[in-house]
């Protein structure tokens, strides 16, 4: 079963004009694959990661994630899915200010259920993972970027799902941080994590193993490595 | 959809804990308006009971009977004479109201041998102890001296004039015609009054008597309400308006909270809780500082020139649960603002740039 699939998916902004981010994208996403999506800014490519992980509805067509219908559900629907199934690393991290580095990764286990100790707990153990046990206990504004952004992905990464999204994760990282977190989301990638990069960077795409590029809101090549 | 409340706990602590200046603001605010509500709630109780009180067994009885036999089969109850007359001193002729009582037995104790009148009245007619008046009464016309005279903010009417009975039979042979029964509980007056009326007396309650009064206290009550309330309302507008900056400033962390998988109802109980605190920790600040201000008041007296005021505001469980509702209400009103906000949140719009 594909992991993602899109089907006919326009997405057109209404704004006093109209933008047409997306034009026409059909894909299709295997389990376990390393996809970087690459193309010039404007070129929809955050669009179309939005529009996978629900964030976002196309205007026309259908999304689906492992089999679901995103564009057939409400937003406590979708919301709850993304808790199961999706997991996003944003180019600002997006890191939540108020807490600690571990009660950030924390914070989906609690809304799957697990009670606060137990989600501490495991978030101490997979911060470990990464090396930021020492920084757990600190809030985002006193880490590095480069530490934010592993912070982000094992957030991303806390409740196991099937597919992760990341949309220019190393933009605004210094080359070895980039590398670290390239590792991290290619270790992912290895345990049959399905991954999909937005990229600007050679560099973060040549960790991939399909690239697609776009250009205008379409589709213009979709190559594997 | 389920919520998961353990989520929204722990979200709702962790906000409350850092935002800390928003925070203080908010409950500083809260506490400043519930205080400012509740002691001015607190200022108009007192107003209206010391308007009343100053009324109620002096001039105005709690039960008044027209017959003063009644006091044979009623404790607490005391013969009085009352009548309307006139006093005259010089050209000047004032329409009067003369009560006539025991003052062995009532708590007013007005000279014997003459008569007692207001400061106001003394005042009126250019009169002072030991001077002498006119008395017209239906029995006739006598020469009375004045024996004492009474504070005029004790009366309701400045132009009672007190005496004894001994005073009424003696100088003007009047018997007394009236009984006043004086009750523990002065608002179950209605009650005695339908007893005797059954039982076949001509009875008046206070609130019958003091109908007029009770009406501009009444009217007094709608205008102090209408006060408070814009009170309230310009209090809880500025507290809505810092509550919009705060969302309007956390709308990223309502993206985050939705792209982590939180649902619309959890982000807006997760404000709820934050505002909820909030509000109550504003409500027993307020509380303690009203309650401060009360006990503070109670020692301040203001000297009128012819009376001295004792200033206090009562603070009573109506107006401390008044304060309450009124900080749920506040909290509510972010908490709905909050959530309408939340739900209009695009996390993908949010989260785009840092």
């Amino acid at each position: 079963m594909a992991d993602v699939l899109l089907e006919g998916v326009w997405k057109v902004y209404r704004d006093g004009y109209e933008v047409v981010a997306l034009r026409d994208i059909n894909l299709f996403v295997e389990g376990g694959e390393f996809v970087a999506v690459m193309g010039p800014s404007g070129s929809g490519k955050t669009t179309l990661l939005n529009v996978i992980s629900g964030l976002d509805r196309p205007t026309r067509g259908r999304v689906l994630v492992r089999g679901m219908d995103l564009t057939a559900m409400g937003e406590d629907e979708l919301a709850r899915f993304r808790l199961s199934s999706i997991g996003i690393v944003f180019q600002f991290y997006n890191l939540l200010p108020e807490m600690t580095c571990a009660e950030n990764v924390a914070l989906p286990l609690i809304a799957r259920g697990l009670n606060v100790r137990a989600a501490i707990e495991e978030a101490l153990r997979m911060l470990e993972k990464v090396g930021l046990a020492d920084r757990a206990h600190i809030t985002p504004d006193r880490l590095s970027g480069g530490e934010q952004q592993r912070c982000a992905v094992v957030r991303a990464l806390a409740t196991s799902p099937s597919l992760i999204l990341a949309d220019e994760p190393t933009g605004n990282l210094d080359s070895r941080s980039k590398r670290e977190v390239m590792e991290l989301l290619r270790n992912v990638n290895e345990d049959g994590v399905t991954v999909i990069v937005v990229t600007h960077d050679p560099e973060v795409a040549s960790y991939s193993r399909r690239v697609i590029r776009l250009r205008d809101g379409s589709i213009v090549e979709d190559r594997a490595k | 959809m389920r919520v998961n409340i353990r989520a929204v706990i722990f979200c709702s602590w962790r906000f409350f804990r850092s935002w800390r200046r928003q925070g203080i603001l908010v409950t500083v605010m809260v506490a400043g308006s519930i205080a400012l509500l509740v002691f001015s709630n607190g200022m108009i109780n007192s107003l209206i009971e010391d308007n009343l009180n100053r009324a109620l067994g002096t001039s105005i009885p709690h039960v008044l009977v027209e017959d003063p036999g009644i006091c044979s089969e009623m404790p607490n109850c005391y013969e009085r004479v009352m009548l309307v007359g006139f006093l005259r001193k010089g050209s000047e002729t004032i329409p009067i109201t003369l009560i006539g009582l025991d003052p062995v037995r009532e708590e007013l104790k007005p000279e014997d041998g003459g008569l007692t009148l207001s400061d106001s009245l003394c005042e009126e007619l250019g009169l002072r102890r030991g001077g002498e008046v006119t008395l017209i009464t239906p029995n006739g016309e006598i020469r009375a001296r004045v024996v004492g005279t009474y504070n005029s903010s004790l009366a309701l009417d400045p132009r009672t004039i007190l005496t004894t009975l001994n005073y009424c039979k003696s100088e003007l042979g009047i018997e007394p015609n009236v009984a006043v029964i004086k009750l523990k509980d002065p608002e179950r007056a209605d009650e005695v009054v339908k007893d005797l009326r059954e039982r076949g007396y001509r009875a008046k309650s206070w609130k019958e008597l003091a109908k007029n009064l009770l009406q501009v206290i009444e009217g007094d009550k709608v205008y102090a309400s209408i006060l408070s309330a814009t009170i309230a309302a310009v209090v809880g507008l500025s507290i809505l308006n810092i509550t919009l900056m705060m969302v309007e400033s956390r709308k990223r962390e309502i993206g985050v909270l939705k792209s982590v998988g939180l649902t619309t109802t959890e982000i807006f109980l997760i404000y709820s809780g934050v505002s909820l605190v909030q509000a109550l920790i504003g409500y027993a600040l307020g509380m303690i500082v009203a309650l401060a201000g009360s006990r503070v008041l109670s020692t301040v007296t203001v000297d009128l020139g012819t009376f001295t005021m004792r200033v206090s505001a009562k603070i009573g469980p109506v107006d401390a649960l008044y304060g309450f509702i009124f900080a749920l209400l506040v909290s509510l009103a972010a908490s709905a603002f909050s959530s309408l906000r939340a739900a209009r949140v695009k996390p993908a719009e949010v989260m785009r740039f840092g």
